[in-house]
């Protein structure tokens, strides 16, 4: 005897049958062991267990008494359906409810044969294994376009393996589908298959009759695992399984294809963004109808007083792609009350404000707590992630946005010499620092804070002295404050102090050089851009 | 532990218990009955103390479905249909009811050319535009129909036709009752019967509807059966399409629930007599009912919850070429039939009774035929639950 079965799903799941179930659905997953004509509701208590019994519209109307007590006889026999004719009239509720209380599922089609229906059925009820080649055709076909979101994903795949479906992310959140399948994830040894990344395909028992199936997608072969498709499945159907992992794994590179596209046409519009910005700015007063046509249905703002932002990565040792970080920027700076739409722009991210007059624009001090608050918040949720910003001033016209980007940009590289998480610099706070902005453009200081700094940073390429001598130098020379900035014994300052002492071909006590000094930890590791300047 | 309620609300009392699946009391509970019966059922419920998830079924006895005929305006208007003309046109719909229940009752009232012969066969064709003629004057002008035919119980086929010729025209919301379903071989009878079911179901489906929705808000089971004046139970749906069934609920239930308290398995059987409410003639049988012990303050609520589906066919059955035992076992295949519909376990089913007799009378070989089946109501295992 063959103790593998094909479930009712999994039947009209291969999508030779247009039908509806209108009840009894809890009983979908019963095992199929044959199909019957069946020409009167008492041959219904005849029948063997795990029948499917199919009426012709002449011998059964589903709108009628009969099918509730065609209903109740199946249940009492253990019948796996009942499909008929769909009727004219509407059922029922109390048959749809009955059906779906004794969990027989009650399904109808049109142009119901019941000798054909069987004959086609047939040879899936017999032989599982050719079942499942269907399940796997079915699947090639139904992903051979790429679903368009998750949730289409988990649709068209339970309906092609009968089971149900859910898609979480790396992190085993939920994100589409059905949220008992997605449950699953809550197993100890699920869960660490799933936090150990590795891009793995795997089975588990689940205890009783039933499996579950994960699957990883991944956007290319070198990325990490992005999603994870898991599904949950009756074991009755053993000789499904691995056509039905099969079916997972073409689902799951469908699904890549879409993620990649996504990922390609983001960036392609970024580009365009950027191009377009550079388009409008090198116009000056007079951008070209069609660029102005574009950066409206962008939803640029070209005419009025515009307060620019340019924001960039300081240090990173984790990098997120590009387009998520501009969207999670854009996010975060919308819940705080700033609309504005981010363009890759001087090795970073650049925006602008827009106000109808300059008196609006000049409230800058809630704009750049916002940007601020916005920089923390995209941090904290990558870790290693450091940004900071710089706000220009207001400027009017297509030609103020170009001006307010260019001091917004000073502001920005000035804040990229400080330490400190969410950094904002605005132009007009800069007096003193403006002053220094001169400094540290200019390229004699710079190349000789290459030169100063170079004993240093081949002692320690970590950077960790220099940022310490930076500190230190910050905070008037003093020990015991560094330690306290940088978090370590106060004896460790002094050490390294002695050992940087050591290293420097100049005098830490000679006022002259501590200012020189000084000036060049502020400039090292800052990338100046010579068009700057 | 699953555990089944009975419920047995009167106008002077209201009683209820818990029973264990071995049928041993495990809680009572009393309270006065008001006007809103889902009320009183859930202040019942609340005194018995049953966790929601451990009740498996709720089978209520009550009078309150029959209630209306006693106060007329509380009745729904009917339309009633009779095919069979001309030849059953003697004696007019309505005929020898109270006057101030006709004249509450009665809606627009047909006779049409139709119906079959006692064998079954048809003897003529349904006249269906004069059915579509009628329906048109009943919308807007009824609240339920009434349709009898001429022999329906020997075939049904004309009666289920015009109901949905009726039910195209006026909606799924006006409830059409045919007078076939229950068998019995009177014409009048049966039609009274679907006359007095149609004008109490409008108000007997709220009533049945207010009741599970206010079990289903405890998060209790849907499970609810009605108990009818023989003592059996029905589900609930078809006691809000046939309330007049359960003329005599309390009275069935305390004579079950009595002889249940008493130690004996006895319950009510069904006489060839017909029963007759406020004058009326009806097809609904009187009951031979065991021999009352002392009655418990609780056996109407016992009765209703340990009650059975039952399942009758009364019918001519014209022999032809068949032998009687096979027109014996099609009489029994439909009452078993009937007794499942109305929830009997079909595993469970007993041996039903038979009662037959030939027929001298009529000019060809036939034989009228009883049959009563009784079973168990099926009990279904709550999903995750092994059965």
């Amino acid at each position: 005897v063959n103790d593998s079965f094909v479930t009712v799903r999994q039947l009209l799941g291969m999508g030779l049958l247009a039908h509806e179930v209108l009840g009894g659905d809890s009983g979908l997953d019963r095992p199929v062991r044959m199909i019957v004509p069946t020409v009167s509701v008492a041959g219904v208590g005849e029948l063997g267990r795990h029948s499917v019994a199919v009426f012709a519209p002449e011998h059964l109307s589903v709108e009628d008494l009969a099918t509730d007590l065609a209903l109740r006889l199946a249940h009492s026999v253990g019948l796996s359906g009942i499909i008929a004719q769909r009727p004219h009239r509407p059922v029922p509720l109390v048959t749809r409810r009955l059906a779906d209380k004794l969990a027989v599922p009650l399904i109808v089609a049109d142009d119901v044969a019941p000798a054909a229906l069987a004959a086609m059925f047939d040879p899936y009820v017999r032989a599982p294994e050719i079942a499942g080649l269907r399940i796997l055709g079915t699947t090639a076909d139904r992903f051979s376009t790429p679903p368009a979101s998750p949730a289409q994903l988990t649709r068209t795949l339970a309906r092609a393996i009968g089971g149900a479906v859910a898609v979480a992310d790396a992190e085993a959140r939920f994100v589409a589908g059905d949220s008992e399948a997605h449950d699953l994830l809550r197993r100890g040894e699920i869960l660490a298959h799933v936090y150990a990344g590795r891009p793995v395909a795997a089975t588990f028992p689940l205890g009783g009759s039933d499996v579950a199936l994960l699957q990883p997608v991944q956007r290319d072969l070198a990325a990490h695992v992005g999603y994870w498709l898991v599904a949950r499945l009756n074991t009755a159907t053993r000789a499904l399984i691995g056509p039905i992992r099969q079916a997972m794994a073409i689902a799951a590179l469908s699904f890549a294809v879409h993620l990649a596209a996504d990922a390609v046409r983001s960036q392609r519009e970024d580009r365009q963004r950027s191009t377009l910005l550079a388009a409008i700015l090198d116009a000056g007063e007079t951008p070209s109808a069609r660029a102005v046509e574009r950066a409206t249905a962008l939803g640029w703002r070209l005419a009025g007083w515009h307060t620019a932002v340019q924001i960039a990565a300081a240090r990173t040792t984790t990098r997120p792609a590009a387009g998520e970080l501009v969207r999670e920027l854009e996010e975060e700076l919308s819940q705080r009350q700033v609309v504005v739409s981010l363009v890759e722009w001087a090795e970073g991210w650049a925006g602008w404000v827009t106000a109808e007059s300059e008196a609006d624009a000049l409230e800058t001090g809630k704009l750049a707590a916002a940007v601020s608050g916005a920089l923390r918040a995209v941090e904290a949720e990558h870790v290693g992630l450091s940004l900071c910003a710089g706000i220009g001033g207001a400027h009017a016209g297509t030609a103020g946005i170009a001006h307010s980007l260019g001091e917004a940009r000073q502001a920005c590289l000035l804040a990229l010499t400080e330490d400190g998480t969410g950094v904002v610099e605005h132009v007009r706070s800069m007096s003193a620092k403006r002053l220094l902005m001169g400094w540290y453009a200019a390229a004699p200081l710079r190349a000789q804070a290459v030169e100063l700094l170079a004993p240093l940073n081949e002692a320690d390429p970590s950077g960790e002295l220099v940022r310490t001598l930076r500190r230190y130098l910050d905070r008037e020379s003093s020990a015991t404050a560094t330690a306290a900035s940088l978090h370590v014994h106060r004896n460790t300052v002094i050490q390294r102090i002695e050992r940087i002492r050591r290293l420097l071909t100049v005098d830490l006590d000679d006022p002259d050089d501590r200012l020189v000094l000084h000036l060049a930890t502020r400039v090292a590791g800052v990338d100046w851009d010579h068009e700057l300047t | 532990m699953s555990r089944r309620i009975g419920l047995a609300i009167g106008t002077r009392a209201a009683r209820a218990v818990a029973l264990d699946p071995d049928h041993a009391i495990v809680a009572v509970a009393e309270s006065a009955p008001t006007p809103d019966q889902a009320a009183t059922v859930m202040q019942l419920i609340d005194r018995l103390g049953v966790a929601a998830d451990e009740a498996d079924r709720v089978v209520l006895a009550t009078s309150a479905l029959v209630r209306p005929l006693r106060r007329p305006e509380q009745c729904a208007r009917v339309g009633v249909l009779r095919i069979g003309a001309p030849a059953c046109a003697a004696v007019p719909p309505f005929n020898r009811w109270p006057t101030d229940l006709t004249a509450a009752v009665r809606g627009p009232v047909e006779m049409v050319r139709g119906g079959h012969g006692y064998d079954g066969r048809p003897s003529a064709d349904l006249e269906v535009a004069a059915v579509e003629a009628f329906a048109r004057r009943c919308r807007g002008a009824v609240d339920a129909v009434a349709v009898t035919a001429v022999h329906a119980q020997a075939n049904r086929a004309h009666e289920e036709l015009a109901a949905r010729l009726l039910t195209d025209v006026l909606g799924p919301e006006i409830p059409v009752v045919t007078g076939g379903d229950d068998g019995g071989l009177g014409l009048l009878e049966r039609e009274n019967t679907a006359i007095l079911d149609a004008a109490l179901s409008p108000a007997a489906r709220r009533t049945t509807d207010d009741v599970a929705a206010a079990l289903a808000e405890r998060g209790m089971t849907d499970e609810l059966y009605l108990l009818r004046g023989n003592g059996t139970a029905f589900p609930a749906p078809a006691a809000a399409a046939r309330p007049l069934r359960t003329v005599g609920a309390l009275r069935g239930a305390a004579q079950v629930g009595a002889a249940h308290c008493a130690g004996e398995d006895r319950r009510p059987q069904e006489t060839g007599r017909l029963v007759e409410v406020l004058g009326i003639r009806t097809n609904l049988r009187e009951l031979r009912l065991p021999a009352a012990p002392a009655a418990d303050a609780h056996a109407a609520a016992v009765g209703a919850a340990i009650a059975e589906a039952a399942g009758s066919i009364d019918r001519i059955f014209w022999l032809g070429q068949r032998s009687r035992s096979d027109a014996i076992a099609e009489a029994r295949q439909l009452a078993e039939q009937a007794a499942i519909r109305a929830g009997a376990d079909p595993l469970r089913l007993r041996e039903p009774t038979v009662h037959e007799a030939l027929m001298t009378y009529v000019p060809s070989s036939c034989m009228r035929i009883r049959v009563q089946a009784v079973g168990p109501i099926l009990t279904v295992a709550r999903p995750g639950e092994q059965p």
